[in-house]
């Protein structure tokens, strides 16, 4: 597997874009589902951004802060685990999102750290740091676009107990990216 | 940052790793005995010497005294090698066409012993480019030979009394240390035959050693096989060879990473464990140094070398910035018996010196770029 196949992996299990979908549907009212796409866009294209900027950021970061990648890809398993429970056990990801907000930017604004969580941002860090920036923004390219596709789509899905076990299979994939990940950073040299 | 603490490097300085190789010779060098050992263990708080002594770690420290005679012009290292050989020479056993060194008793030579009396003898040739230990070195050799098992591994000792090996049994370090002896026999001599016995216990190590030890986390942290798979990459490793020293580079670093967020606080110690003794960081610089060699003429293992440097630095200023200073030294009732050593919990040990000492000369090597593990000029020389 190439290493941005390997970082898309990692980053769409970080992102979880099936655990959004029930957050994200709660923070869209009912009278701006027209609007969806627009705040799907938006909060991905924020979510973009941020972690761009982490992968891009993340090696001079721990530089300054002493800590090598090796060392920082086993702590970035350990942020993961969290988030892979929550999905695994309530089905969606960690958000503290009720309702969305009065407006389409500031229910994207809401809706971004659903994406942009510490699994995500650790995740971008470690692929940063680990292939090079550029096939991390490559990976998380393609794995926000695909969230949006997801989140979009999710709109005309029927059936929650379809959202939920994805949600699910989000989490068990998150669980092995940690363990893989936590794996990699011992075998470093 | 909650999870990884920041690492800590010590003095990572270039003078400062050479200055602390100087200290560390002058501790062996200062603290010998006139019969040639040195001392072997130390309280610096109680200024009591502990009455026993162990003669493989006596071969190794005299190896390591060589080792620094070579590289560093060193003739009081040279002159107290020899003084440590002339212990050695006092206690072998010698049977038909073999020798091997037996402790103070007599009743058992362990192969660990001879076979680091063999590496010592192959350093001081060649930081003397002198011939006149050849033929022991030859001796120890097919002792070495004769000690080998069908599989590759060793048997641990000769029993003088039984006149036979010791059947039972295995070590978890004997072998590497006896592959690296044959390895530099090998090289020393290269058209007596040693390649079959060095190519055979090579595959032992790398294939069945941690299954026979039984050891929990493979591969085991053997400095011992790092340098023998240095010394005998030409004409070349297998790819199972080059894979095993992939994961024993990273297996050290993992350890120096480790070691690198350790601090000796209260809260340091019950959170992290207390800091390593030198015997042990010493001896994961010297499987990386070894380790950073090989990954210099092997292009399989090219994609390591800055890691590899990265961490010898980190390792090599850890210890650099552990070792005990003439003003530390200063406060003690022995001074001389403290200062270039390393201690825990008050005491020392002769192999603390030895493993630090020889680990941080061939960091130096790696953080200089030298690929030649020999001095640049022999001792008879200057």
């Amino acid at each position: 597997m190439s290493d941005l196949a390997r970082a898309a992996v990692g980053l769409l299990a970080a992102v979880a874009p099936f655990g959004a979908i029930l957050p994200f549907r709660r923070a869209v009212r009912e009278g701006e589902a027209t609007a969806l796409r627009g705040i799907a866009g938006a909060a991905c294209l924020g979510t973009l951004v941020f972690i761009s900027a982490t992968a891009a950021l993340g090696e001079p970061f721990l530089d300054w802060l002493d800590i090598t990648p090796e060392n920082f890809q086993m702590a970035a398993a350990l942020l993961m685990l969290p988030q892979a429970f929550y999905l695994i056990w309530r089905s969606e990801s960690m958000s503290i999102l009720d309702a969305g907000g009065d407006d389409r930017m500031r229910t994207a604004a809401l809706v971004f750290p659903v994406l942009a969580g510490p699994a995500a941002l650790s995740a971008a860090v470690s692929y940063g740091t680990r292939f090079g920036v550029g096939t991390a923004v490559g990976a998380a390219a393609l794995v926000l676009g695909i969230t949006v596709v997801v989140l979009v789509a999710s709109a005309t899905w029927k059936w929650d107990g379809w959202v939920r076990a994805l949600a699910m299979l989000n989490g068990a994939l998150l669980v092995v990216i940690a363990v893989e990940m936590a794996v990699d950073g011992v075998q470093s040299v | 940052v909650a999870v990884v603490p920041p690492e800590s490097c010590g003095d990572v300085k270039t003078e400062s790793i050479e200055a602390a190789v100087v200290e560390a010779t002058g501790w062996l060098v200062r603290n010998q005995q006139p019969d040639g050992r040195y001392l072997y263990e130390y309280d610096a708080e109680k200024d009591s010497a502990t009455p026993t002594y162990n003669e493989v770690r006596h071969a190794g420290v005299t190896m390591s005294l060589y080792q620094a005679a070579g590289k560093l012009g060193d003739r009081d290292a040279l002159e107290a090698a020899d003084r440590g050989l002339g212990w050695m020479d006092g206690h072998l056993v010698r049977r038909r066409d073999w020798a091997a060194l037996a402790g103070a008793d007599g009743s058992e030579a362990k192969l660990g012993a001879s076979a680091l009396m063999l590496a010592a003898l192959a350093e001081r040739r060649v930081a003397t480019v002198d011939g006149q230990h050849d033929e022991l070195m030859r001796e120890l050799g097919r002792f070495i030979v004769m000690m080998q098992r069908p599989d590759g591994g060793f048997y641990v000792s000769w029993l003088t009394a039984r006149e036979a090996p010791q059947y039972e049994g295995t070590s978890r370090y004997y072998p590497g240390e006896a592959f690296w002896a044959l390895s530099l026999l090998r090289k020393a001599f290269p058209d007596e035959g040693w390649e079959a016995p060095v190519r055979l216990a090579a595959s032992f190590l790398t294939t069945r050693r941690d299954e026979v030890e039984d050891v929990s986390f493979p591969p085991l942290v053997d400095q011992w096989t790092a340098y023998g798979l240095a010394e005998i990459s030409d004409p070349g490793l297998t790819d199972q060879q080059v894979e095993y020293a992939r994961r024993l580079a990273a297996r050290f670093g993992l350890l120096v990473r480790t070691e690198a967020q350790r601090e000796d606080g209260w809260l340091g110690r019950l959170v992290r464990g207390p800091e390593s003794r030198a015997a042990g960081t010493g001896t994961w610089v010297e499987g990386m140094a070894a380790l950073w060699r090989l990954a210099s003429t092997d292009e399989r293992l090219a994609d390591l070398r800055p890691k590899m440097v990265e961490r010898l630095r980190c390792s090599s200023g850890i210890l650099a910035a552990r070792q005990a200073s003439v003003d530390e030294a200063g406060a003690y009732a022995s001074p001389g018996r403290v200062q270039g050593a390393w201690f825990r919990d008050g005491g020392t040990r002769m192999d603390d010196q030895q493993h630090a000492l020889s680990g941080m000369m061939y960091a130096l090597d790696a953080l200089q770029g030298r690929v030649d593990r020999g001095p640049d000029d022999p001792i008879t020389s200057r």
